[in-house]
């Protein structure tokens, strides 16, 4: 038995290859991680053996693993003996691993022995290239075409390594004798390859200026190679540069509608993108719907949906992706389909899609194919959040980010979850995290600063302003930024903000925010120090007089007018507009001097109504026509200006509230809780919307947790009248029976407005109901001492019922 | 009056003779380091089998991590060398930006006095930096890095037998994972397979390892290290505690290996990051405390208890003077070195001259090619510390660091006096030369190199 286990053991032994060979039996397989498995415990016990650090990091570099493979390498390499077998592999470990230097000086000690090794010399012109040595790369790559005559790749390294070295003409004639090479072979490069080069010699000739052999030389190579999107791209980038965009569309128009051009997806796409650069949107939308019911593939509907999606039509979006999805998976009914094929990417976006039109079973149906669990999160608050369960999709939403907290979308949505169930701070801070994860996914730091302006804290509105404008990238938004920057500053009294603001305006290419620049400096002057200053900056502009600076010739001769020069004032502003009769700005600014004296108001109105109507999509003029129509009884106009203010601006809520508010006023009450309702869908954080609307419920006898949470927002956020937010607050507790609340918002109400009647009044039915008389009675004698109000009578009576006031009350202890 | 406060704190982990160490990853391992104490420091420079293992986390700021007083337990692998080591309490960078501090950190010279200041300033080769100096005495050096800033063209390479910056995915195929749902490709998971592939390839070498983590300043964590909540600064601790656990499978790595007990492990950060105390996000925009106070910790072939705690003011400029002290070479840079090394204060207590006086720098216009410079400097002077800003000087800030840490209170107007006193010594030290002549050369920056730096997050317009 004994013997018999020795016998075993030794056949076992005598069959068993060591670790290296069996490694190397391995990587011969491919089985690369299997070897490195085999070989790290070898490698642990024996650091310093040549041999197996070879293998080991040869089986680490060709399982994918460059930067580990170094160190084995190496050890062999520099091992005592003739290790110049590893020395390749470690100068590939180095050149892919990430240490380009290192890699290159051991290449070229490895050509030196091998001077026509095709394998080191192509590794060292990567090396080259990586350390941004283009001209020692360009050497390679020459030696190269020397030895390889016939590899078109070299041929391509060539050209890319000219054009990292600026020497466009070699470029150009490198592409020409690529081209011809091209030309000459017989089959086995594809069209569009030489199509490519057919056209980048074109190209490069258009970059010495020589734009009619340019030109014409693309006009060759398209009659040569129709409909070649490869082709066509460089030369519309071409005419475009040169001026002739015009020609650019023809060309596009010509090509796509072709019958070559049009089964092909790609040059349908550029026309419709062409067509929707030049606002041609309808026709955008024809050319990519009829690519994809032509092409009956998927992609074609994707572009579709694409287009969809630039055009904010979500409805539309999610039906061109249906049909995508349908095609995909080639024609199952929807019941069966398994969705699972789709990648999971696709799927989330397509179901986020489909909750914004709000397709919210098939939406379910979806997700039970997305496996990603933060996906699925995202989802189900977004789904959530629509159905109105905003405290669920919070905590769904907060669930995601903690493996997504960089999902500066969904950050949005949970700010405006959290809004609706009263967590202002954290609405605030997911908003903060919005802006921090993607400052130009969202106007998340417009809407921040706002709620902070709101709220009163104008230096953190401020910060969170500057950090805005440090990450975006967008010029409109940073044009917004530096506008409300602007009126912090002034609000900060802080005179080194102003002219921060006041360069970065200056420095932007459109000609109304240098003049806004001008004329907001000017302003931050005179407030900080005064008229003079102002007036002597003004002074010193030169082109005050030019339509960009409209506004601040308005400031300066408002400032003028002040100091008793109304005449001069007026002349200057007469003499500006006749020297430039086109000037809708500059009418603006004559009619709002007219505005400013009764005299001359109803001319003032007369000429901003003309430039309104002049010019309607200018935001100025409609703002100004508004500002003059809110002193009339003109309801209908003003509301009509200030929808076109907000259909111009559509990021400011302050239009759009305003117009409903005024209908309100004017007892246009239907219309007005609409507009009301729309108003506060897009702008959920609005708080003076979200108190009118807490009012209105109020007068319908409503006091639920919406009109709760309306009436907390308002008073969170609301800015045009604070007493009043807080009064409708205090309201809506005292209707739900919540008294001790009701009267800390009735005390808010107060502190806000001392002078207005009604919160004292509503202060003293809370005192009341909690039978603190006399409290309640110094407050209805306050309240009537302010002058007639509403509820006035009913004051009078409820003093009279409380009777008089004790002989030796002492009213500083009772409000105490 | 700066002292050394040894910390009870830690005597609980080190009631055994040996330590479990366990490190948030499946398997506990044991710590085979015998017991030394302070004293011991001396006897490094005697040893000729030491390795270096130099730790930098990219953005990290001390007050976030457990053995520095956060409430969250974001770092029980630091915490543990921190706790058989020694911590140093107070503790700050040169600069909020990585480039300038790190060319500080190597070479143990104020930002003034490198120069690198710019976004196209470079460490200038004359500099003999520790890599050098290590690799002159017979170490093995090499560096491992994911930030751009620190990259060879910059000067960071000088001296390091190989300096490698990882390709994506070098985990084993099994251990990869697709980015998925916010998570991305290329972690400090690289850096981390690189690392440990060089310790077990070496462990029969004495070698100088640098690295340079990078998933703190990229918010990166997964789903099981996001344990601390959803706000951006949950996500910034959320991911300490994924950065530690890396640091913790190369530390797995060096123990399974038997080479805890010959290595000497340097952790410190390149600056810290802001989340609105003095109204700034991020980094590289000010010099406040959340962007310096970072941390350092050295870990010694043997294990200390009671650990050791350093409560003097000490700077990054410190680091490089105190180690190499601890192994016998000589500092560098002719002898020109602001730095001071601690080995006095550790082994007898000595408080090295010029300790309480320190700087940090930036220059707010690093990354605006066309704009001039716009210096901000730090002036530390005992307790009082000066934010200086020299083309306004009337938004000065002068905090009471001893009581105010995080410097939320200015008393510039209450002491007018140490107000003026440290401008004075900001104005001295800003009109300070480079040690080098002609100052901190400068390099072109290609448009990929340009864009891999945006893509970490650095605005640089051009």
């Amino acid at each position: 038995m004994i013997l018999l286990i020795f016998a075993i053991q030794i056949i076992t032994v005598g069959c068993q290859k060591p670790p290296i060979q069996r490694a190397i039996g391995l990587m011969n397989q491919g089985r690369w991680e299997e070897a490195v498995d085999l070989l790290r415990p070898e490698i642990e016990s024996n650091p310093a053996d040549p041999d197996l650090n070879e293998v080991y990091g040869t089986a680490l570099l060709r399982n994918g693993q460059p930067s580990l493979a170094v160190w084995p390498l190496r050890r062999s390499y520099l091992a005592e003996g003739d290790r110049s077998d590893s020395g390749a592999m470690l100068a590939e470990a180095l050149v892919t691993g990430g240490a380009s230097q290192e890699g290159l000086d051991l290449v070229t000690e490895l050509i030196q022995a091998e001077p026509d090794n095709i394998y080191l010399l192509s590794l060292r012109a990567r090396a080259y290239s990586a350390i941004l040595d283009y001209e020692e790369a360009l050497a390679d790559t020459e030696r190269l075409i020397e030895l390889s005559p016939q590899n078109p790749r070299f041929l391509e390294q060539r050209i890319n390594v000219l054009i990292d070295l600026d020497r466009t003409a070699e470029a150009s004639d490198a592409v020409a004798a690529l081209r011809d090479y091209l030309e000459g072979d017989e089959g086995d490069f594809a069209t569009n390859t030489k199509a490519r080069f057919c056209g980048a010699e074109a190209r490069f000739m258009s970059k010495y200026g020589e734009q009619d052999e340019a030109q014409a030389m693309f006009e060759a190579c398209l009659v040569k190679y129709p409909a070649e999107a490869d082709l066509l791209m460089p030369m519309v980038e071409m005419l475009i540069e040169s001026g002739q965009a015009e020609r650019a569309s023809e060309v596009i128009e010509e090509q796509a509608s072709s019958k070559l051009g049009q089964p092909r997806l790609r040059l349908q796409v550029l026309w419709a993108l062409d067509l929707e650069s030049h606002g041609e949107m309808e026709r955008a939308e024809q050319v990519l719907r009829g690519a994809a019911e032509r092409m009956d593939a998927p992609q074609p509907w994707l572009e579709l949906a694409d287009y969809y999606l630039r055009v904010d039509d979500m409805a539309a979006t999610a039906d061109a992706l249906g049909h995508a999805i349908r095609l995909q998976l080639a024609g199952e009914d929807e019941e069966n389909f398994d969705y699972g094929l789709i990648p999971q990417e696709g799927l989330f976006q397509y179901a986020d899609i489909l909750i914004q039109t709000g397709d919210f079973d098939r939406v379910r149906r979806l997700m039970k194919s997305i496996e990603e669990p933060t996906f699925v999160l995202l989802l189900q608050a977004r789904l959530k959040l629509v159905e109105g369960d905003a405290r669920g999709a919070l905590a769904d939403y907060e669930e995601a980010f903690r493996s997504w907290s960089s999902n500066a979308g969904a950050r949005y949505l949970a700010a405006e979850a959290a809004l609706q169930i009263g967590e202002f701070d954290v609405a605030m801070n997911h908003y903060m995290d919005s802006l921090r994860a993607d400052a130009d996914a969202s106007d998340s730091g417009l809407i921040l600063a706002r709620l902070q302006v709101y709220q009163r804290l104008p230096r953190a509105a401020y910060d969170t302003l500057y950090y805005y404008l440090r990450n975006v990238t967008d010029k409109e938004r940073a044009r917004d930024i530096l506008h409300m920057l602007s009126q912090l500053s002034l609000e900060l009294g802080s005179l080194p903000s102003i002219e921060y603001v006041r360069d970065e305006m200056l420095k932007m290419d459109d000609p109304s925010s240098r003049g806004m620049a001008v004329a907001d400096y000017a302003h931050g002057l005179n407030a900080l120090q005064g008229a003079e200053a102002a007036l002597a900056y003004l002074e010193s502009v030169e082109s005050l007089d030019a339509p960009e600076n409209a506004q601040a010739l308005l400031f300066w001769s408002r400032l003028t007018r002040a100091q008793g020069d109304a005449e001069s004032s007026r002349d200057r502003i007469e003499a500006a507009l006749r020297g430039a009769p086109e000037s809708v700005e500059l009418k603006i600014t004559l009619g709002e001097f007219y505005l400013d004296s009764p005299e001359t108001e109803e001319q003032g109105g007369a000429l901003l109504l003309e430039a309104a109507e002049a010019a309607p999509d200018l935001p100025r003029a409609q703002g100004s026509l508004a500002n003059y129509l809110s002193r009339t009884a003109e309801t209908e106009a003003l509301v009509n200006a200030l929808d076109a203010s907000a259909r111009l601006d559509p990021t400011d809520p302050v239009y759009g509230f305003d117009a409903a508010k005024t209908l309100l006023d004017a007892g246009q009450k239907e219309e007005a809780i609409v507009r009301l309702g729309e108003h506060a869908e897009k702008f959920p954080w609005y708080g003076d919307t979200a108190t009118q609307l807490a009012r209105v419920d109020l007068e319908e006898g409503e006091f639920g947790s919406r009109t709760l949470m309306r009436a907390r927002l308002g008073s969170e956020f609301g800015f045009e009248d604070p007493s009043f937010s807080w009064e409708v607050l205090g309201r809506v507790r005292m209707a739900r029976g919540e008294m001790s609340e009701a009267e800390l918002a009735l005390i808010e109400a107060v502190r806000f407005g001392p002078m207005r009647p009604e919160p004292h009044y509503y202060l003293g039915t809370v005192f009341e109901e909690r039978d603190r008389t006399d409290r309640a009675r110094l407050a209805y004698e306050r309240a009537l001492e302010m002058g007639e109000f509403d509820e006035a009578g009913l004051a009078r009576q409820r003093l009279d019922a409380l009777g008089p006031a004790p002989e030796n009350l002492n009213e500083e202890e009772v409000t105490q | 009056m700066t002292v050394i406060v040894r910390s009870q704190m830690w005597v609980i982990l080190c009631l055994c003779g040996v330590a479990l160490l366990s490190m948030g990853c499946e398997d506990e391992f044991v710590d085979k380091r015998p017991e030394g104490t302070l004293q011991d420091i001396t006897s490094l420079a005697e040893r000729e089998d030491l390795n270096i293992l130099f730790v930098v986390i990219d953005t990290l700021r001390s007050d976030r991590l457990s053995s520095y007083g956060y409430e969250r337990e974001t770092s029980p692998v630091l915490d543990y060398l921190a706790g058989t080591g020694v911590r140093f309490a107070n503790h700050r960078a040169q600069s909020s930006w990585t480039k300038a501090s790190m060319a500080s950190l190597w070479t143990g010279l104020y930002p003034v006095r490198t120069d690198v200041l710019r976004h196209k300033d470079a460490l200038t080769e004359e500099a003999y930096t520790p890599a050098e100096i290590l690799g002159d005495a017979g170490y093995l050096t090499a560096g491992i890095w994911r930030n751009g800033w620190v990259a060879p063209n910059f000067g960071f390479s000088q001296g390091f037998d190989i300096y490698l910056s990882p390709a994506l995915n070098q985990a084993p195929a099994k251990l990869r994972t697709e980015a998925r749902a916010g998570r991305i490709e290329g972690t400090d998971v690289d850096l981390a397979f690189s690392a440990t592939e060089f310790i077990r390839t070496h462990s029969d070498q004495r070698w100088f390892l640098y690295l340079h983590f990078m998933d703190v300043h990229q918010y990166i964590s997964t789903e099981e290290t996001a344990i601390f909540g959803s706000t951006y600064s949950d996500a910034y601790d959320n991911s300490i505690l994924w950065t530690d656990r890396q640091l913790g499978n190369i530390l797995r790595e060096l123990y399974e290996l038997g080479l805890e007990d010959r290595t000497l492990i340097v952790v410190v950060s390149d600056h810290g990051e802001a989340f609105g105390e003095n109204g700034a996000e991020g980094h590289g925009r000010d010099v406040h405390a959340e962007v310096v106070l970072t941390p350092f910790i050295i870990s010694f072939p043997f294990k200390l208890d009671p650990a050791g705690v350093v409560q003097a003011q000490t700077e990054n400029v410190d680091v490089w003077p105190t180690v190499l002290d601890m192994l016998g070479l000589a500092s560098s840079n002719e002898g020109a070195v602001d730095g001071t090394s601690q080995v006095p204060l550790l082994t007898v207590g000595q408080v090295a001259p010029m300790q309480d006086t320190g700087f940090a720098q930036l220059d707010r216009n690093w990354g605006r090619i066309e704009e001039e410079s716009r210096m901000v400097i730090a002036v530390r002077d005992g307790p009082l510390r000066l934010v200086h800003d020299p083309t306004a000087p009337e938004s000065d800030l002068l905090y009471n660091v001893e009581l105010d840490p995080l410097e939320q209170t200015n008393i510039a107007e209450i002491d007018p006096e140490n107000l003026e006193k440290l401008k004075h010594i900001a104005e001295e030290h800003l009109a300070r030369k480079p040690v080098w002549e002609g100052g901190a050369p400068q390099v072109e920056i290609d448009e990929m190199h340009l864009k891999q730096l945006r893509a970490i997050g650095y605005s640089i317009e051009e």
